[in-house]
């Protein structure tokens, strides 16, 4: 107990002196018809005014007048006594000498034993500063977002028009090997912009594969299957959420191997089918894997295009993966899976 | 029913971005559709006025200019609550829901049987109302 350290009340005035000021904060001690008794050498220097003309006088005297300001009158003599105590309260004031402050104030009744005086610890923060760089924070952030924005609205309309030069182009073609080509290439920048579009519905940092994965396939079977086209694309897995990079690379491979799927896995004469693309994790390891009920291949391999630029990609970005692809084909439809398996997985399932 | 002559079927698009304009005019005239062109909102309102064949309204969002895409789209509904609109955009803040009902909103890039389609989803359900038929699908 402080009280117990101190033999007169002169030694205990002695430390509430030192204590105001001592404390960073600007602080005015007030007695109860709100005069000064004593404030803070913080006080004095932030809101440049001399001890002799403040010690003794009311507050809202100080100066000429410039305390005198209604939101302080509303704490002062409403608000501390009837609750006593008063947090982080924010007051805007235009000060003569010093311009637009805004300031934090605390506010602490303190009533004594003995006695009916009561004096008010009042706490006054220049928040000015602070407030103007928080303001300034949100205004940078606010920017990032307008130029975030404004760089994706800048490259969907370069998209936009690769893919529609590409369109027109494959259109008046008299080739149609050309016009194929010319339609896959189309087809390869929409999916690029597909994959692109969903990562930024689903935000920065870490994606939730699952939804993500929903949402691609979603805008694939919209974009890629003709409504006379009975096929079906549905995603399963247990979750799990994978970085930017590589839900991108994610999404590619499923790209690719939809439309492989999509290109020559239904072309017998049933017409409809269905796809499954599932996504699954254990600890670091996971597997993704497209798997089509249509008409395979004898070989094994899955059905592409004769230069394989399909495979090249998937094989590439399982590569970039730490991946292996595994492929099965037959008369019961095409599976493909890539599979991340860690050495630590590994062991502890040897084990 | 579908194969009438419509006593509107001209469409009108707003794009800022002229290359991208030229390539989306090419499209539709390739596609059959009469399309006129206007480089900002303003302009747009003035051949608006101007005529009464335009079904369709197919506009970007960033527009030079008094009005971006948004602003042109509620303008032309309130005062010319028959022509359809189609809005196309990068920006990823927008969804179809800041638009006029029953406009259509793609995102860009979009594919360009996906625009066509949408276009004539809607000039086919205007006639089909201007027809009388009380059946009327929207794939909205």
């Amino acid at each position: 107990m402080i009280g117990h350290n101190f033999k007169n009340t002169q030694d205990a005035c002695a430390l509430a002196h030192a204590i105001v000021n001592t404390v960073r904060e600007p602080i005015v001690v007030l007695d109860k018809e709100l005069r000064v008794i004593v404030a803070s050498r913080s006080f004095y220097s932030t809101f440049k005014v001399d001890p002799d003309v403040t010690e003794g006088r009311l507050l809202f005297e100080l100066g000429d007048g410039e305390w005198d300001i209604p939101k302080l009158r509303t704490l002062l003599e409403k608000i501390i006594p009837e609750h006593s105590t008063i947090e982080d309260y924010d007051v805007e004031h235009d000060f003569p000498s010093l311009g637009r402050r805004t300031m934090c104030l605390n506010a602490r009744q303190v009533v004594y034993s003995g006695g009916t005086g009561t004096t008010i610890l009042l706490g006054i923060e220049d928040v000015t500063d602070m407030r103007a760089l928080v303001s300034e924070k949100d205004e940078l952030l606010r920017d990032k977002d307008i130029l975030l924005d404004e760089l994706r609205h800048r490259v969907a309309n370069s998209l936009q028009i690769i893919a529609s030069i590409i369109m027109l182009k494959a259109k008046r073609v008299s080739s149609d090997e050309a016009r194929a080509h010319l339609e896959d290439a189309h087809n390869r920048v929409m999916s690029v912009a597909t994959v692109q579009q969903q990562l930024h519905v689903a935000g920065v940092g870490r994606i939730e594969i699952q939804p993500y994965l929903s949402k691609l396939c979603g805008a694939l079977a919209g974009s890629m299957i003709a409504d006379d086209r009975a096929i079906t694309i549905e995603v399963l897995g247990d979750g799990g959420s994978a970085a930017c990079r590589e839900a991108e690379s994610f999404g590619l491979i499923v790209t690719e191997l939809v439309i492989n799927s999509l290109k020559h896995a239904f072309n017998g004469p049933k017409k409809g089918g269905h796809i499954t693309v599932s996504y699954d994790v254990s600890g670091d390891d996971w597997k993704l894997s497209v798997v089509d009920d249509g008409s395979g291949k004898p070989d094994g391999q899955f059905a592409q295009a004769k230069e394989g630029l399909g495979t090249g990609i998937v094989n590439a970005l399982a590569k970039q993966l730490n991946a292996q692809v595994e492929t099965a084909s037959g008369p019961e439809g095409t599976s493909i899976s890539i599979t991340h398996a860690t050495f630590e997985a590994k062991k502890v399932r040897a084990a | 029913m579908k194969n009438r002559a419509l006593a509107a079927k001209a469409i009108l698009i707003v794009e800022n971005d002229q290359l991208l304009k030229l390539l989306t005019i090419d499209i539709l005239e390739e596609a059959g559709f009469v399309v006129l062109d206007a480089a900002d909102a303003d302009e747009a309102v003035t051949v608006l006025a101007g005529r009464t064949d335009i079904a369709v309204l197919l506009t970007g969002i960033n527009l030079s200019g008094s009005m971006d895409g948004v602003s042109l789209a509620h303008a032309v509904r309130a005062r010319w609550p028959h022509i359809k609109i189609v809005a196309v955009s990068g920006r990823t803040h927008l969804s179809a829901v800041d638009f006029p009902a029953e406009s259509r909103f793609l995102r860009k890039p979009y594919h360009s049987a996906a625009m066509i389609s949408a276009i004539r989803t809607l000039i086919d359900t205007a006639d089909a109302r201007r027809d009388g038929n009380s059946q009327v699908y929207l794939d909205v």
